[in-house]
């Protein structure tokens, strides 16, 4: 009897075992454990950086130094560029303090701010500091009148230029208008042997709408006023995308197809582009043997303009995740990251321009840096001071995405100029409007 | 009195014993399923229920930003949107063009596969790598193949002389890279299940339809299909709700463009959580996105299984 009762239970038991065993793990106090205990030492932070970034790699090969002058361990945690949006936001809105040291990208940082998720840094930062970054740095870490970040890098789109199909073509001077430089693009195309004058993006993805913002302000535009309210169905908006357009399809003076900025990026290194409006950090790429056919055969200038020789700025930079326990070292980290050492050693290492007066004379003064590369520093940090940065609303990703609808419409001929302008105007003052509610 | 009670001490054993047997066993199967159902529960009914009432609701993501109920409102803005619109009716689009595709193509493959003696094993591996990539890894292999000016399709149509069109660089043919793509990385499945269809189907059916005088074309659609209908209903219910989830090659291939005519449900829903920060817009998205593969795989499968009933 008692065999047999024993029997009858013995799958009951199992399946209750196995029931508790899968659910209560779930209401363990451990789960997610690690990230509580590392957050609950003070003497150690995490930074979240972007993968593969060389500049998050530096920050991470001077995490000892950081530790040496403050006794505060550091662990820098990478981030996939596409995804440090979603990872941040979702870190922040759970409020878990994963991450106590955010880098932050402009676009996104008026959205943190407004929210409560980066803690405000005015009163970190001494007046004297406040007055060595150049006041446009700051500005792109500024939202509604607080400081909520502080940048390491602020950079624009320069002109890339082959000095030596520059000769070939009989031309003496890098363009400094829209006309000079279509013209300059057509003379230099051969696309026979496969060399383009130029590379326009048109690619709908999230990077090529920078070109676009950039070349409205050449225009003399913008895409939105102070307020940060989009203005982009304007005159200088439709110019831009028509001059895209003419270089693209009508002088052929770039590569077919919708082009994006690795294509870009990948064509200039191989010797196949007379010139392109590029980021700083191609640089020191197009001057590395392992990575360059250009190296000793290009040479930066301001980019061209209509008639305005500017380039929008953008920032990387740090802040502090207002949800991390350690507040005081977090604001440690960031101040000394972008302390003047620091940047002096980050814009040496890989020919960055930087956001402070007293790094930058250093630098142009610095003989142990090569003549030529303090030539180009000089061009990014002049471009730089010459320019303005993006409207810093918290809609700007949306009117990103509009922006890149409306220049892959009129790159691929699927709408005209002042339609795709048109239709990118109702969706920015749609966004707008929401945001502002 | 005494056979009565002895009578009740039989009776009360024998009546009660299967009853709590019953209750045993039934007991025991609720809990060995209950780990199950729990995990379930926890997974998918849960984050269900939470996603519909996120969706009535109005809320910014700020640690203070009030929570507000506006019944249908999230609803009626992103049915309203255009761009929703767009991303629905390419995606019912590119769902149907895409399983009729696989279907035919897997079919042909199939029965290649079947009447194929020398190397039969061989093929069938090889059929079966694209099983073994990451959608992720072969849309980048792909977005090198199409790529303009150095991809290896333009350079193979130039050396037989056609064109070689911008295949990012128009609608068509965007949509056709994402097409092949997906292709690419479907077929194996429909191929392998349909395989596994027609081998079970008796040789000698087809030997008995052939005396009878049937055309190859009879066999194939008197015998084999209503025969395959079981497969092609596990091909068709779960190859829809993937081919609705599509993302990895229209992200990586296209971004959605250009002008957004390869955006579809699973990017506009991306773009709206993670891009713009619209959670509630979002958690509206997702609810009508399962209504609407909900009802069109239901209505398949009800077709199907009724017609195949019927058979």
């Amino acid at each position: 009897m008692l065999k047999s009762k024993g029997r009858g239970h013995a799958p009951l038991l199992l399946a209750g075992a196995v029931s508790a065993a899968l659910v209560l793990p779930g209401c363990s106090p451990t789960g997610g454990g690690a990230t509580s205990q590392s957050n609950s030492n003070s003497n150690s932070i995490t930074v979240g950086i972007e993968a593969g970034s060389p500049q998050g790699q530096f920050f991470q090969q001077e995490g000892p130094a950081f530790t040496k002058a403050t006794g505060i361990n550091v662990k820098f945690l990478a981030v996939p560029h596409d995804n440090m949006h979603q990872k941040f936001l979702t870190d922040a809105v759970s409020a878990s303090g994963a991450y106590d040291v955010f880098t932050v990208d402009e676009g996104w940082m008026p959205e943190f701010a407004s929210k409560g998720y980066l803690t405000k840094l005015d009163g970190v930062v001494t007046a004297n500091d406040k007055s060595d970054f150049e006041a446009s740095a700051l500005q792109t870490g500024t939202y509604k009148g607080n400081l909520y970040s502080l940048p390491y890098l602020v950079h624009n789109l320069v002109l890339y230029y082959r000095t030596d199909l520059f000769k070939q073509a009989g031309i003496t001077q890098p363009p400094t208008t829209w006309a000079e430089y279509a013209a300059d693009a057509k003379k230099l195309t051969d696309a026979k042997s496969g060399v383009y004058g130029t590379v326009i993006e048109g690619k709908q993805d999230a990077e090529t709408y920078t070109p676009l913002l950039s070349a409205a302000q050449e225009a003399g535009g913008d895409i939105a006023d102070a307020a940060g309210k989009p203005t982009f169905d304007t005159p200088a908006v439709k110019s831009a995308l028509a001059f895209m357009q003419q270089v693209q399809l009508t002088d052929k003076s770039s590569p077919s197809g919708l082009n994006d900025l690795t294509t870009e990026q990948g064509e200039f290194l191989a010797g196949h582009i007379g010139m392109i409006t590029m980021w700083p950090y191609l640089y020191s790429l197009a001057k590395d043997p392992s990575q360059s056919k250009v190296v000793g055969k290009f040479a930066v200038a301001m980019p061209p303009g209509n008639p305005k020789q500017v380039s929008t700025n953008f920032a990387w930079s740090f802040g502090v995740n207002a949800a991390s326990k350690n507040q005081t070292s977090a604001e440690k980290f960031v101040t000394w990251a972008t302390s003047a050492t620091e940047l002096q050693k980050l814009s040496k290492a890989q020919d960055l321009p930087t956001p402070r007066k007293s790094t930058a004379s250093a630098i142009a003064a610095d003989t142990s840096v090569a003549q030529a590369d303090r030539d180009a520093l000089g061009v990014f940090t002049k471009s730089v001071a010459a320019s303005s940065t993006i409207p810093l609303v918290t809609a700007f990703p949306k009117y990103t995405d509009a922006m890149a609808i409306a220049l892959s419409s009129v790159m691929s001929q699927s709408s005209s100029v002042d339609s795709a302008v048109a239709k990118a105007q109702q969706s920015m003052q749609s966004a707008y409007e929401s945001s502002s509610k | 009195m005494t056979v009565l009670t002895e009578n009740r001490r039989s009776a009360v054993p024998a009546t009660r014993r299967p009853r709590t047997v019953a209750r045993r066993r039934r007991l025991t199967g609720v809990l060995l399923t209950a780990p199950a159902i729990a995990a379930l529960v926890v997974t998918i009914v849960f984050p269900m229920l939470w996603t519909a009432w996120l969706s009535l609701q109005s809320f910014g993501l700020g640690a203070s930003a009030p929570v507000e109920f506006v019944g249908l409102k999230n609803y009626t803005r992103v049915i309203t949107a255009p761009e929703f619109v767009t991303a629905l009716v390419q995606t019912l689009g590119y769902v149907a063009v895409t399983l009729v595709l696989e279907l035919v193509a897997g079919l042909a493959i199939a029965q290649f596969l079947r009447r194929a003696t020398r190397g039969r094993k061989l093929l069938r591996l090889v059929i079966a790598i694209p099983l073994m990539i990451a959608p992720v890894v072969a849309s980048m292999a792909f977005r090198f193949l199409f790529a303009d000016g150095y991809g290896l399709v333009n350079a193979g149509l130039q050396l037989v002389g056609l064109p070689a069109p911008s295949w990012f660089g128009t609608p068509w043919f965007a949509r056709t890279t994402v097409l092949v793509t997906n292709l690419w990385l479907a077929l194996p499945f429909v191929v392998l299940v349909l395989l596994a269809g027609i081998t079970g189907i008796p040789e000698e059916l087809e030997e008995a339809a052939r005396v009878d005088g049937a055309n190859a074309w009879q066999i194939f659609f008197r015998i084999m299909l209503p025969l395959l209908k079981p497969s092609i209903l596990i091909v068709l219910v779960i190859r829809l709700a993937d081919a609705f989830r599509v993302f990895d090659s229209v992200y990586v291939l296209t971004g959605g463009g250009p002008a957004n005519s390869t955006d579809v449900m699973s990017s506009y829903l991306y773009r709206t959580m993670f891009e713009n920060s619209d959670f509630p817009g979002g958690a509206a998205v997702t609810v009508l996105f399962v209504l609407i593969v909900g009802a069109i795989a239901g209505g398949i499968f009800l077709a199907l299984r009724g017609r195949g009933a019927e058979a």
